[in-house]
């Protein structure tokens, strides 16, 4: 079957087993694991999706770390009929137990028969599958099905599924390799979580759909060495990761001609706001040239929107903002002012129309129906301007959405279960950037509801308590949590928080001074 | 400030949402830190004792007792 008329993702894996099955799908921990390997897992872990009864358009739950079962279980689950929902594998059983409701799954597929337990749900592993046979007759499967389910952050606070379909998915791989000249011969490098939008398609979906090779590691945010070693020992051409990875990685590496990155073609910056210093930087360090290219997109477009185009010298405007480039094959990009389309040069909202679009979130038509502008465009929540050639410039979201090591939060998600902790009346979350590699990072201030008479020992409580709920129900933990005097944190009139006011005024000293901060010292 | 090793744990613990770290605990294998965890202690400490660390040293540090020593070795480097 020509590329071309691959409909589905299962077509994808089964074609690339029939062609090339002694081929390397993928390397990990620097053994390969053949088309072969990866499609009879795959049919053995649908086989016992099957046995467990489930049917077409079930949700099932995939809890796993990059590794050959994510893959066993995502493309099973999705063989078998069902949509894929991958969830952060180091979510707490509150948030698993919480995805689970609202996706309305009843199997979680876990790493080990000892993890996680989340009431009303049925966990199994990939290993339990090892006794099925890998010859089952599955459901057919419609391009226009959905294959798997991208949680987001939420406004309200409740994480919302975006569909995507099988069409969408193929439709923006096809993107992604045209508007970065993509090939069967680029070698993609990838740390980045496969649970996770740009980990899934781009590093692993691309090269399994051009049959290019992929060579899979761990995910690790501050570790830059695994991921340079094997850039410099396989010569990667392709990687991809957000801006902080980068800077992460200049302040490492004491001695850059350890490594030999020379083989980089394309090395993508998305999923955070660019630096032009890392890329200047970055770039300098490993004697690279315009090979660090900024990149945007979101999970209600697929995953990609635009690229700058590799071996072009990046474009960056008097304020220091880089262009993520100009939108992709059959990718419309508008600039809303007023709800209406603005000049090239103004700044707006961002709404994209792409055939690789959502239909929407699943089980959710209030924020369905709030996501489009004019039917065919999602609204981004990211403002920004085009410049006369149409290069798109991002300098801005439209809500106080918290960017957390790649990951985005946003504040009422961890103000509502910090509102929760006993003890705290009122909370803010906005995110801080302290100037160091690890970029913006999620910073909680909780107001105590009775500060008299506290001592330090119940304060250091209290702020354990803070971040082990947050970290039991978001997966990451805050970088700070202060404590406040009750009205320490800045309000609207009419009671709203103001975020600004409040990130303004940590950074300049001036809360620390006014005396609202009860703990800690510093 | 002067740097004590039961200081370090419990600004560990306040990081980690763990109560009571202790020194021999491994930062990630023990106390279930993420690495981005890890930056975030080193700017806590580095706020709080009024040091720079650079983290290239990271690399040897494991336990919290490891932690601690990096610190003393900053807080006496002349800067």
């Amino acid at each position: 079957m020509p590329r071309h008329e691959l409909r589905t993702l299962i077509d994808l894996v089964e074609e690339q087993a029939r062609q090339r099955p002694e081929q390397a799908a993928f390397y990990w921990e620097d053994q390969p694991v053949s088309y072969d390997a990866l499609w009879r897992g795959v049919n053995r872990f649908a086989a016992r999706l099957g046995q467990l009864g489930v049917v077409r358009g079930d949700r099932v739950l995939i809890g796993l770390p990059n590794g050959p079962d994510f893959f066993a279980a995502f493309y099973g689950a999705i063989r078998a009929g069902a949509i894929a929902v991958p969830a952060f594998p180091a979510s707490g059983p509150e948030r698993l137990a919480a995805l689970a409701r609202l996706c309305g799954a009843t199997l979680l597929v876990v790493p080990g028969a000892t993890s996680t337990v989340v009431d009303g749900v049925r966990t199994l592993t990939v290993a339990d599958s090892d006794d099925c046979g890998s010859d089952g007759v599955f459901p057919d499967i419609d391009p226009y099905d959905i294959a798997f389910l991208q949680y987001t952050s939420g406004s309200t606070g409740m994480p919302k599924g975006v569909m995507l379909s099988h069409h969408g998915l193929l439709t923006n791989i096809r993107q992604l390799i045209a508007g970065m000249a993509i090939t069967s011969s680029d070698c993609f490098v990838s740390w980045l979580p496969v649970y996770h939008d740009m980990g899934l398609i781009l590093m692993t979906m691309v090269p399994f759909f051009l049959g290019a090779k992929l060579v899979l590691l761990p995910t690790s945010l501050a570790n830059a060495r695994p991921w340079l070693v094997a850039i410099t020992r396989h010569r990667g051409t392709l990687t991809a990761a957000p801006d902080f990875a980068y800077r992460l990685a200049l302040r490492y590496v004491r001695d850059p001609s350890v490594y030999d990155l020379t083989s980089l073609r394309v090395a993508l910056n998305a999923a955070e706001p660019v630096r032009p210093t890392t890329l200047a930087g970055f770039e300098q360090a490993f004697g690279l040239h315009n090979v660090l290219i900024a990149g945007y997109g979101l999970a209600e477009a697929t995953v990609g929107v635009c690229t700058w185009t590799p071996g072009v010298a990046p474009l960056v405007d008097a304020r220091g903002v880089v262009s993520v480039g100009g939108a992709f094959n059959d990718v419309d990009i508008q600039i809303l002012e007023n709800d209406a389309p603005a000049a090239a040069g103004v700044v707006g909202d961002i709404v994209i129309q792409s055939p690789a679009n959502t239909r929407g979130y699943f089980s959710d038509a209030a924020e369905t129906a709030a996501l489009f502008w004019r039917e065919s465009y999602v609204r981004t929540g990211d403002l920004g301007y085009l410049d006369e050639d149409r290069h798109l410039f991002i300098t801005g979201r439209r809500k106080n959405i918290i960017k957390h090591g790649g990951e985005t939060i946003f504040p009422q998600e961890a103000e509502q279960i910090t509102d929760s902790v006993p003890g705290v009346r009122r909370s803010a979350a906005v995110g801080i950037d302290a100037g160091g590699p690890e970029g913006e990072q999620l910073y909680v201030f909780a107001e105590v509801s009775k500060p008299a008479g506290l001592d330090e020992r119940e304060l250091q409580e209290t702020v354990i308590s803070v971040v082990q709920a947050i970290h039991a129900q978001l997966g990451i933990r805050p970088a700070r949590v202060y404590l406040l005097k009750p009205r320490g944190i800045p309000l609207t009139h009419n009671g709203k928080t103001r975020h600004a006011e409040l990130r303004d005024t940590y950074e300049s000293g001036a809360l620390r001074a006014s005396g609202v901060i009860l703990f800690p010292g510093y | 400030m002067l740097i004590e090793l039961d200081d370090v744990c419990r600004t560990v613990g306040l990081v980690l949402g763990r109560h009571d770290p202790k020194p021999d605990d491994r930062i990630q294998a023990d106390l279930g830190g993420e690495s981005i965890d890890v930056l975030n202690i080193i700017v806590t400490l580095q706020q709080k004792y009024g040091i720079s660390l650079d983290e290239a040293d990271l690399v040897n540090v494991s336990t919290v007792r490891d932690l601690y020593h990096l610190a003393l070795k900053r807080s006496d480097a002349p800067t």
